[in-house]
């Protein structure tokens, strides 16, 4: 490979705030990339900011000044607003006007357990309600009611209205007025009315309605995400405002891009709050995204392995799959939301023997940051997953972080030895040993339970392993699965980050047009609907309207959405969520048509339901007898953001000897003597059979015996068993 | 029985596989289910038994089904299905529905499957879920007009409806043919079938892994391990027997009827329950009663909840536990009677007063934090006809009924609104949710001020809500509910109970009319005011009604217990409740005893204080000792000086209950004997808390006795009740709950139902209050062997 030109140096940053802290990766744009964190400042996120930004590019000598100009992209992500939310403090006081005679549904909520784990919920005598975000006593009703077909049934009494915006400015003192009326999302006259009243009487006062947040059916998540977008959304623009002109001063001429958790990156300017909740995992899946057109694969699958959970992303030909009921700390919203499942399991969850059953468990409690493993020595008693494997001597307990922090093995050792080995009359190697099966299976359960669900193949998936310690356990919680092809990339422990720099900007709108068809001619023997007889007058005519109408509004705000970003041409995708008649769950398809116009229209949806259905839960669970309903719909733009051209290497042979770092014993069962590899020297086409252990500064994989690893042109390592 | 050594990290990995492919099992249930309250209930489950029945793991939404499967393979074994004439084969399910085989009631469905390997059969898996409609009486397969079992609709006695993988199409026709909505049937069964197919896969490629022997091994291991813990923690009881009854109106069609539940729980010293239903009503023409395999299941899912929330869950919960109901009583009703409301009418009744006992042990015990007040039941509306759009529907809707509330907790107030015991994660479903389904306005949902039962702890609230027809002139609707004329819980510790259950109904009104002038009514009482049409005065639980666009359908769901005596509320907690619209002033200052400026809501303090003070004074007037009471009530029954009501229940029960005519006859003795408390005579040494008022101690001269722990009145000895020792007021409820005045009706029949308050009659604090219906015998929540 050939070092870029100094001149011709472009970079990529993304930053990623976090509660603790803040972490960069700056990317080259030969794919070259350097790491680095500095403490987030709570008072001013901005300076963390570019703390973070210095502390890393520091490593190679660099400054502010030489690369910010020379920066394509800025991605940033924050949990400023879910921190917000979850510890209940920091937002501004708000106040709410709905429909009356539903001034308690946010109040009564929908689920109170959303939220909790299993133990948590199924323990009810202690599974409270959360602190509502905005109180019953900031909460009014005003008189007006619109209908399921749209219709007003009471008009918008504004007197009243007048009255209670007045009660909550001058007499509750709030900050901003959140609006949500019932059905606002197939009718949203009053909302706009109500929008018009605030402004003209408050000039300048905060105001978000429901049916712009996210126009979509079922209240409480809509008027939940309305509430969550203006108290979180005011300190976000004016930290993203700040961020972004402190950038400007250093030379940068690009839109400060925001990662969302619906998937993609919006301009700081365009960004809708609630939209930022949740987004932190979504990099991964970006980075899934990437990859899958620097390989020229189809689909892929991210395992994110960190210190405290197992997340899976799941990428499928068209994408991937949105949350049907995302949720925020406690409460459920209505944003779009990518689906992450997440298992509770990573280096610091925890190890014990159960004292009535004296069985070994592992998690899904965690030791989390503070105190951490107990070979951190920062306090931790409790043996972790961390622990094992350092007793194990898979990670070097010298050169942890690269040797910046030294491990101290003999404290883990210690630890496993008391309260796991003695306990259950073990070997401390095998309790270690133990232990580490236990994680693996744990995330393997997790893993294969996440595909069957979904009906998912895995001998047509790649799968990407990264995270702190997913290195480490990838070869066991991959263990006897028929992936086609398994990835631990170079840049495994900040993928999320360096994914998130390699984002496109989306927008994504649903709606909610609930069209149904019944009385659809089927043939009785393939239970497929008749398509040749079927044309668009089986739908009624209102029911056609509204559908068509709705498509074209939420295109039209995704259209709006991408000139603002200014974009001139981008890809528009259409999705439905449809089921048969009489079912309560939908599924998912993407369809090639936005409104229905024509019979052929038609035909192509159903078409392609019946495909998605049968493959998902097979031609058995047809039922074609119900008819077909389509309860959503979603629009989603995509612009295309400049992409790292991560550098390909020659071949450099099979023989990977020039990486040998040296030997150790390690334990697989039994005790091994280990070769250990330098991941930076290793070239493409080299090959190492397991048992080995490959290192690089913040990442040890772990390779057990019976299974191979080969470099790729990226330097990247492909993962597979011998048999 | 100690368990063969199994390799630990063997076990845990392979507990965690099998919690996977039942939790996959259970999401393609609820993914293709077609009954709302599959999906905004999650009423559906998934589990995995032995071939001996036993349920290894499940994965659930509801709680109540898991146990029921049990005992249809158990059936299954006992009428020798493996015979040829039936047969047990590779790739059968069998169909369940039948509640007195193993069920709750027949809208619950199982889909048993058989799962064998190499030729051996080595377990069973189970889906189950809610079906709503299934041909009774009326539609909704829960029927206020069934009077026997027949009215409940199809019975399906584990039925076999797959044969080696192919669906014996007959007998799927006949069930078909069966019910009012063969669509949602078809569409449940199926996904059942699909649901059963994935985990029967998944099993087998598990044991492929594992090896046979390991597998039962294994699964043996984990109902083992599920009773030790489970044993663990009962050890840390208390031993004794807590006693808490509860009481019931609702019988259907042929009008309301009273009816008793006294549950003992026993714990013993080897960490084992015995739950008790010594004193309990004959069975009834009606759809409230319930078969054994309901209790037994109500048993299980109360436990889960309340004590093994944190334990591995499956069928060794039940092992430590044995159960005793009496024959042809209302929980163990014979195979013809109706049991369509049982699941959440009389069955959680129970829990409820299984849920008052756990409470007591866990406070006698020192697990304050586990102490919760007895809550709500289902009070539910259901639909069915045709829908806006002109096709066919039939649901309960669930908005109402899963906004429940919880009892009243040890140093904090029950949930509002958001609880069922059975559905930890249940689900109040959007006003949008339900009208693009069902030909329904949901107008109003409010919070129902006062309806959490008044305690220093008060119960959770429920909620008051008008549904309105709107769309559809061929809609039947009924609301079934329970608790109108006598609480469906208790208080506890000097609580009262929750306020009563709500259902009216305006037929033929003229709503719509109101709908652009200033008069739109939005709660009952201005809905009484404003609207006219024809007003149906209560109960729930009456026939359905063939409804028209504008029929005005009130109700309510229900509040949970209060823990401990109201006097002890913190003022600044009643001002909270008013803002929030969950109390009103007019409470705050009847029961509450709390001085504010009813503008402000500014609390005075000193005044406060003297008004609670001159209420114990109150107390200490109007109570009279225990032994008094005592001997009039024994002298009313003698007399027959009761309500008719509560006299013919009464009569009833002394017939059919041995257990009951004893209590009266010991009553009677103990009338006769001299009842003094010990009074204040020094120094006692504090052994323990039994209740937050009552404690037992030792006094100088070593004797165990009961003493107030607020005031250290002496009430008598350990053995005795300490309620024997007390100032007792039997109260008419009107003067404690809200009245016609508000709109609302939360006050029982005193006919019914009367307040039976205990005071300390050192302090008067109000240490214990019965809701009970007149001339019933007090009862004696503890017996403890105080010695050990």
């Amino acid at each position: 490979m050939i070092e870029q030109e100094e001149s011709k140096k472009e970079y990529y940053i993304y930053v990623d705030t976090g509660g603790t802290f803040t972490d960069c990766v700056v990317v080259r744009s030969d794919g070259h990339f350097i790491s680095g964190k500095s403490a987030t400042t709570p008072e001013d996120l901005e300076k963390g900011f570019l703390n973070s930004i210095s502390a890393t590019l520091v490593k190679e000598g660099l400054s502010l000044e030489e690369v910010i100009p020379n920066t394509k992209a800025i991605g940033y992500g924050t949990t400023q607003g879910t921190n917000i939310i979850v510890s209940g403090a920091g937002g501004p006081k708000l106040g709410l006007i709905t429909t009356k005679g539903h001034e308690d549904r946010t109040i009564i909520m929908r689920l109170r357990a959303a939220g909790l784990n299993s133990i948590d919920g199924m323990h009810m005598v202690k599974a409270d309600k959360p602190n509502p975000i905005i109180p019953r006593t900031r909460i009014r009703g005003v008189a007006e009611r619109v209908d399921c077909m749209g219709k007003v049934i009471t008009s918008l009494d504004e007197e009243e209205l007048r009255s209670v915006i007045t009660e909550l400015v001058e007499e509750e003192k709030v900050k901003g007025i959140a609006v949500g009326f019932i059905w606002s999302f197939l009718n949203n006259a009053h909302e706009q009315r109500a929008k018009e009243i605030i402004n003209e009487m408050y000039p300048g006062l905060a105001v978000a309605i429901s049916s712009e947040v996210e126009p979509i059916i079922r209240e409480y998540p809509r008027f939940m995400s309305t509430e969550i977008d203006l108290y979180i959304g005011q300190a976000l623009k004016k930290l993203l405002d700040n961020i972004h002109h402190s950038l400007e001063e250093h030379g940068y001429k690009s839109p400060l891009l925001v990662l969302q958790a619906a998937g993609g990156v919006a301009r700081s300017e365009v960004v809708k709050p609630a939209t930022t909740l949740h987004s932190g995992p979504v990099g991964g899946l970006a980075g899934v995204e990437f990859y899958k057109g620097m390989y020229g694969i189809r689909k892929g699958i991210g395992t994110d392995m960190g210190g405290t959970s197992f997340d899976i992303t799941i990428s499928t030909e068209r994408g991937s799959e949105y949350l049907r009921e995302p949720i925020v700390g406690r409460f459920q919203i209505s944003n779009p939301m990518l689906e992450i499942i997440t298992a509770g399991a990573g280096g610091g969850t925890i190890a014990f023997v159960d004292k009535i059953t004296r069985t070994l468990h592992v998690g899904p409690q965690s030791a989390g940051a503070v105190p951490g493993p107990v070979c951190y020595d920062q306090g931790g008693l409790e043996p972790t997953v961390t622990d094992a494997d350092v007793v194990l001597n898979r990670i070097d307990a010298d050169y942890f972080l690269g040797g910046k922090l030294k491990l101290n093995r003999k404290k883990a050792l210690e630890a496993i030895e008391e309260k796991i080995a003695k306990p259950l009359n073990l070997d401390v190697y095998k309790a270690a040993s133990g232990i580490c099966k236990i994680i693996d299976s744990a995330m393997a359960g997790a893993l294969n339970a996440a595909l069957a669900a979904r009906g998912i193949d895995p001998t047509s998936y790649t799968l990407l392993s990264f995270g702190g310690a997913g290195p480490a356990h990838c070869a066991g919680y991959t263990n006897n699965m028929p992936f086609a092809r398994i990835i631990i990339p170079r840049s495994a422990p900040v993928f999320s980050a360096f994914g998130a720099s390699t984002a496109d900007i989306r927008h994504r709108y649903e709606g909610s047009p609930f069209l149904f068809v019944q009385d659809l001619p089927f043939n009785p023997t393939t239970l497929q609907f008749d398509l040749d007889k079927i044309t668009l007058a089986a739908i009624p005519t209102w029911a056609l309207d509204r559908y068509n109408s709705i498509v074209s509004k939420i295109k039209q705000y995704a259209e709006d959405d991408m000139v603002r970003e200014g974009y001139a041409s981008f890809e528009t995708h259409y999705e439905i969520l449809a089921r048969y008649g009489g079912q309560l769950w939908e599924i998912r398809l993407d369809v090639p048509v936005a409104t229905i116009n024509t019979d052929a229209d038609f035909k192509l949806i159903l078409d392609r339901f019946e495909q998605e259905y049968m493959k998902v839960y097979t031609r058995q669970a047809m039922v074609p007898r119900g008819g077909i309903e389509i309860v959503n719909v979603a629009v989603e733009a995509v612009g295309k953001t400049p992409k790292v051209q991560i550098a390909k290497y020659d071949f450099a042979g099979k023989d990977p000897s020039g990486a040998l770092k040296g030997q150790r014993e390690v334990y697989f069962d039994n005790w091994l003597v280990t070769s250990v590899y330098e991941w930076n020297k290793l070239g493409n086409g080299n090959e190492i059979l397991g048992p080995a252990i490959i290192e690089a500064e913040e990442a040890t994989v772990v390779l057990t015996p019976g299974r191979k690893i080969v470099v790729d042109e990226f330097h990247n390592l492909n993962m597979s068993s011998l048999s | 029985m100690p368990m063969q050594k199994l390799d630990p990290v063997k076990y845990e990995i392979f507990y965690n596989r099998l919690s996977h492919i039942l939790n996959e099992g259970k999401e393609v249930l609820r993914y293709l289910s077609g009954s709302t309250i599959a999906r905004e209930g999650g009423e559906v489950a998934q589990a995995f038994y032995l071939p001996t029945g036993e349920a290894v793991h499940i994965a659930c939404g509801i709680l109540m089904h898991i146990l029921n499967v049990t005992r249809v393979i158990r059936y299954m074994r006992a009428n020798n299905y493996e015979a040829e004439d039936i047969g047990i084969y590779d790739g059968d399910q069998f169909i369940n529905n039948d509640a007195y085989i193993g069920g709750m009631h027949a809208p619950d469905m199982a889909n048993v499957a058989p799962i064998f390997y190499n030729g051996e059969l080595i377990g069973y898996t189970a889906s189950i879920s809610h079906t709503t409609e299934t041909g009774g009486i009326e539609p909704g397969g829960m029927c206020p007009s069934a009077l026997e079992a027949v009215h409940d609709g199809i019975h399906l006695p584990a039925l076999k409806l797959i044969e080696r993988g192919r669906m014996k199409q007959d007998v799927f026709n006949m069930i078909l043919r069966s019910v009012r909505d063969p669509r949602a049937m078809e569409l449940d069964i199926r996904a059942r079938i699909a649901a059963n197919e994935r985990v029967r896969q998944r099993i087998l490629e598990l044991i492929e892994e594992v090896g046979p022997e390991f597998f039962i091994t294994a699964c043996k291991q984990l109902v083992h391990d599920a009773a030790e813990q489970l044993r663990a923690k009962v050890k840390m009881l208390k031993p004794g027997v807590y006693k808490a009854r509860i009481y019931n109106d609702t019988v259907g069609v042929l009008g309301d009827k009273l009816a008793i539940i006294q549950v003992e729980l026993g714990v013993t010293k080897e960490g084992e329950l015995h739950v008790k239903v010594p004193v309990v009503s004959p069975q009834v023409r009606g759809f409230n009663n319930s078969y054994l395999p309901a209790v037994e299941a109500s048993v299980f899912y109360t436990l889960l909840v309340e004590m093994a929330y944190d334990l591995r869950w499956n069928s060794g919960i039940s092992d430590i536990v044995h159960i005793e109901v009496p024959e042809k009583s209302r929980l163990n009703a014979d195979e013809k009677q109706s049991v369509g409301y049982a699941t959440v009418g009389i069955a959680q009744a129970f829990t409820n007063a299984l849920t008052e006992a756990i409470g007591r042990a866990y406070f006698a015990s020192g697990q304050k934090e586990e102490v919760m007040a007895s809550g709500a039941v289902v009070c539910c509306g259901i639909w069915g006809g045709i829908d806006q759009y002109g096709r066919p529907c039939g649901n309960i809707l669930s908005q109402v009924w899963p906004a429940s509330g919880s009892g009243g907790r040890h140093g904090r107030d029950g949930i509002d609104s958001s609880f069922q015991l059975f559905n930890p994660w249940s689900y109040s479903a959007d006003t949008e949710g339900e009208e693009v389904l069902m030909p329904v306005l949901h107008w109003s949902a409010y919070q129902r001020p006062d309806s959490g039962g008044y305690g220093a702890f008060r119960g959770g609230c429920g909620i008051s809500a008008i549904d309105i027809v709107h769309g559809s002139e061929r809609i039947e609707t009924y609301v079934i509910g329970t608790g109108g004329k006598i609480p469906i819980n208790q208080g506890i510790f000097g609580g009262y109970p929750g306020g009563s259950v709500y259902s009216d109904r305006i037929n033929n009104s003229n709503f719509f009319e109101l709908m652009n002038t200033k008069q739109l009514p939005y709660t009952f009482k201005e809905l009484r005011k404003k609207v006219k049409g024809e007003y149906v005065p209560g109960p729930p639980s009456i026939p359905s009604r063939l409804s028209r666009p504008g029929d005005i359908i009130m109700y309510s769901s229900i509040g949970g217990g209060g823990l401990g005596d109201p006097l002890e509320r913190n003022p600044q907690s009643i001002v909270d409740d008013i803002k929030n619209g969950v109390a009103t002033l007019e409470i705050s200052q009847k029961v509450y005893c709390v001085a504010l400026n009813p503008q402000t809501l500014e609390i005075n303090q000193e005044e406060t204080k003297a008004l609670r003070e001159a209420k114990k004074r109150e107390r200490l007037r109007q109570g009279v000792p225990a032994i008094t009471l005592l001997r009039s009530l024994v002298q009313k029954r003698k007399e027959r000086q009761i309500s008719e009501v509560a006299q013919s229940y009464l009569d009833e029960l002394t017939e059919f209950s041995t257990a009951f005519k004893q209590e009266l006859e010991h009553e009677e003795k103990i009338s006769a004997l001299n009842w003094e408390p010990i009074g204040r005579v020094g120094d006692v040494e504090k052994l323990f808390e039994l209740t937050p008022y009552v404690n037992v101690g030792k006094t100088v001269d070593g004797k165990l006795v009961t003493y107030c722990g607020k005031c250290g009145f002496i009430y008598g000895g350990v053995k005795d009740n300490f309620k024997l020792f007390t100032l007792v007021y039997e109260r008419d409820p009107q003067e404690v709950y809200p009245g016609d005045e508000s709109g609302d009706r939360m006050a029982p029949d005193k006919d019914w139902c009367i307040l039976r308050e205990f005071y300390c009659p050192g302090c008067g604090t109000q240490i214990e209050v019965e809701a009970t219906p007149p001339g019933t015998p007090f009862i004696s929540n503890y017996s403890i062997n105080f010695e050990s």
